[in-house]
């Protein structure tokens, strides 16, 4: 595909929920594999191949252990993995020297994320997150419709390593959960601000630069740790404030005046615009200061369309996650999952200031360190999507 | 009242003459397109209107890295290109660097020793030449880190000191802003001063403002709405060219406030300038994050607004003991090797004055649709390229 053509969604994996009126799939799980030391291309070809064939089985219902069940049981397996949805990416460890993929180009952009130090400026690593468990060679995006499907997916794939001693090690695993109310654990609306159907493509779909990507797409993986326990504290007109909507409706909020009592008060438009209307979804770039610190501005400054290289738009789909409480709270929070034509947009979006690159989520910038941030990573990893392919995307590149 | 430039540069005649080579510049891009909501005056903000509500100020910004020519030649064929100094027979890269800023490299053999990018009009270098000459020299000096230079680089044989600003104007634009035959002072070989590609001038900055500018609507099923740049390219014809990074933003940006109804006005100065840097993608060789002030800002415009910096120049101070090309950029992770993986950290804005308004404005209907094919023209770029490379 050349620059100047439209792009074709026909060769992306399937999990990315880009189509008019889809929403992301209300379960998710990432399966994230190391290649074993010193492993050969085809070594690592025949291995993936067994993964992807077991999977592909899976969502038809042909669980390994299983087969010859009676029908009625058959039938069972069939619905609950009907749903299943696989994508492969490869990570940044999958292009090392030592990794199977040394003589095959590098996507730029695809890179480690930075850690001790921050791999965003204001986005910093959580006290737990000692080391980055969020980034491997390979990651299996699995949704589906019932957790039972991506569980047990996972769990296959790594019966499977066992079963076959495939060279293959799992490195980590991390589950979520979509919203259908379309909210966030902040209780605002979340991801509605998504560009609009027709738009997708544009942002979403890898040109040929590597040739290997062309029609593929780059996944970014950001699993954030929201404190909620200080997002209580914050006065719902802050909270509004902040993200730039109002809280009950989701409507982008147009300005800000001061009430009689001195007390700033933002606005939704007179007349607010219609829910689900183009200017509901995805508010015109504000003229107001307050407003352009907000969440929604920083994160797509220009409200510009997918057509604009410069607007450096992506398509999200997050799926939240509650792993326990403890003393001081529930420990949650989202895992930010994008879509980029260029992992470039990424980086940029998350280093620019007036953007994300000098706010931990909204307002102005973060000037005091000791301020407790709203928002930490807990585990991240950037991931190249590669386009469909059999017997599994890329296989022509593990060449002996 | 601010100035239309820089303060106190140009010398009052010169002050004045700006102002109404601005002024003439936006009444040729409005005149194109007499439906415009763009005004012909510049203003400095917030411009208060009949009812006394203050104007607003949006500032559209975005990357200097030229997109449309990565996206066409590959992201490494692209930066090689651009980096490239003309040569007697060739064109050099800055006819491919046409995002509202240009750029040189600075290398002592392999390494670079610094990246100076400039925002500034050619246009205000004109009226420079025309009314302070010496200053002019001055600053060719001064940018160019020379200790002297020969006033035949900058206005060619005419004896500047003895000739009427016209002259000096024609001379100056012969010897520095030809993109084919630059003065070594102006074409990155020994310096950069301001701009020299077509579609980096005031006009083409106007032209587009003014063209976005004009209230159009494309009927969708939930209502009305502003044009994408997919829908404008197909009024705007060569004002607008899709693909770069500026020129979408800008016209998206400016048609949906001419939807909605707003008058428009250029800030003082016209012009644009670099809004931020993504200082913290930067390491040292040690790993440690690069202080900001590594990335020097100047030629600050006022205009009786907020200063404006048009000039970035990244050097790494000598006591550091290592080059510019040492940096690794952690989006990378690849140590600095090109000028435009520079530029791309650069993030540049013009600002415009809003008066915002409630009465509907009458739309030009246009319709929906996706991107033409080649919309992008890389086949015309990839052929500049090719003939560049041969030469």
């Amino acid at each position: 595909m050349s620059a100047d053509e439209q792009p074709s969604t026909g060769k992306l994996q399937p999990g990315i929920a880009f189509a008019e009126g889809k929403r992301p799939a209300a379960c998710f799980r990432l399966l994230l594999l190391d290649f074993a030391d010193q492993i050969t291309p085809a070594q690592a070809r025949d291995a993936l191949a067994a993964v992807m064939e077991m999977l592909e089985g899976l969502g038809r219902g042909q669980v390994r252990e299983l087969t010859d069940q009676p029908p009625a049981g058959a039938a069972n397996s069939a619905q609950q993995f009907r749903s299943l949805q696989t994508l492969l990416a490869y990570g940044r460890p999958a292009f090392s020297e030592q990794g199977p993929l040394p003589h095959v180009t590098r996507p730029h952009g695809l890179s480690s994320l930075s850690h001790p130090s921050p791999a965003f400026p204001a986005l910093p690593w959580h006290a737990s997150a000692t080391t980055n468990t969020g980034e491997a060679a390979i990651a299996l995006q699995l949704t589906a419709d019932n957790a039972a499907a991506v569980n047990c997916a996972a769990i296959e794939v790594w019966k499977l390593i066992i079963d076959r001693a495939l060279p293959l090690t799992v490195a980590g695993s991390f589950d979520g959960f979509g919203r259908p109310d379309g909210r966030g654990w902040l209780e605002f609306h979340d991801g509605v601000s998504n560009l609009e159907a027709g738009q997708r493509p544009a942002a979403i779909v890898a040109g040929p630069d590597p040739a290997w990507m062309d029609g593929g797409t780059y996944l970014a993986f950001l699993r954030i740790r929201i404190d909620l326990s200080r997002w209580s504290t914050v006065s719902r007109v802050e909270q509004k404030l902040t993200i730039g909507r109002d809280k009950l409706t989701g409507a982008g909020l147009t300005d800000v005046v001061t009430d009689q009592s001195g007390q700033e008060q933002p606005r939704m438009g007179d007349p607010a615009p219609e829910p689900d209307s183009p200017r509901w979804r995805d508010p015109a770039q504000t003229l107001d200061p307050h407003l352009e610190v907000s969440h929604i501005h920083r994160a797509n400054q220009t409200r510009a369309s997918g057509w604009a290289p410069g607007a450096l738009r992506i398509f999200r789909q997050g799926f939240d996650y509650l792993e326990h409480f403890t003393a001081e709270g529930p420990e949650l929070g989202l895992n930010f999952i994008s879509f980029q034509r260029d992992l470039g947009v990424l980086h940029d979006l998350l280093h620019l200031p007036g953007w994300l690159g000098d706010s931990n989520f909204g307002g102005t910038s973060d000037s005091d360190p000791t301020d407790r941030p709203l928002l930490t990573l807990a585990a991240g990893g950037l991931y190249a999507v590669p386009p469909t392919e059999r017997p599994f995307p890329t296989a022509g590149l593990f060449r002996p | 009242m601010g100035s239309c430039s820089h303060v106190n540069e140009l010398g009052e005649i010169g002050q004045v003459e700006y102002c109404e080579r601005v002024r003439a510049v936006l009444q040729s891009a409005a005149g194109d397109y007499p439906a415009t909501a763009l005004q012909l005056e510049l203003r400095t903000t917030p411009a208060p209107d009949a009812s006394g509500f203050g104007g607003q100020v949006t500032t559209p910004d975005w990357t200097a890295f030229p997109t449309r020519v990565a996206g066409c030649l590959t992201r490494s064929r692209a930066l090689t290109m651009l980096d490239r100094l003309p040569t007697a027979n060739s064109i050099g890269g800055r006819a491919l660097q046409e995002e509202y800023a240009e750029w040189r490299v600075v290398r002592d053999g392999e390494d670079i020793v610094r990246v100076e990018l400039t925002t500034e009009l050619p246009d205000y270098w004109r009226t420079l030449a025309r009314h302070q000459p010496q200053r002019l020299l001055e600053l060719v000096t001064e940018l160019s880190r020379a200790d002297a230079i020969d006033p035949a680089a900058v206005f060619g044989e005419l004896d500047f000191e003895r000739t009427d600003p016209d002259g000096r104007e024609a001379a100056f634009a012969a010897a520095m802003l030809d993109p084919e035959r630059a003065s070594a002072y102006n074409d990155g070989r020994l310096g950069i001063c301001c701009m020299v590609h077509p579609s980096n001038g005031a006009a083409a900055l106007a032209s587009l403002i003014a063209a976005a500018a004009v209230p159009r609507e494309v009927g969708a099923a939930a209502g009305p709405r502003a044009p994408s740049i997919a829908e404008l390219a197909r009024d705007l014809g060569s004002a607008v060219q899709a693909g770069r990074a500026s020129d979408p933003v800008i016209a998206e940006r400016v048609a949906q406030l001419a939807h909605d109804g707003a008058t428009l006005s250029l800030s003082r100065p016209l012009g644009v300038h670099i809004a931020s840097v993504q200082h913290t993608r930067l390491r040292t060789p040690a790993g440690e994050s690069v202080p900001q002030n590594w990335f020097h800002l100047s030629r600050f415009a006022g205009g009786g607004g907020p200063a404006r910096p048009q000039r970035l120049t990244l050097e790494v101070p000598p006591e550091a003991g290592f080059a510019v090309s040492d940096l690794v950029d952690v989006a990378t992770e690849q140590p600095l090797r090109r000028g435009g993986e520079v530029a791309r950290l650069v993030q540049l804005a013009t600002s415009l004055d809003v008066l915002p308004s409630t009465s509907r404005p009458t739309r030009m209907r246009v319709p929906a649709g996706a991107p033409e094919r080649s919309s992008w023209a890389c086949e015309t770029l990839r052929t500049f390229a090719d003939r560049m490379e041969r030469a």
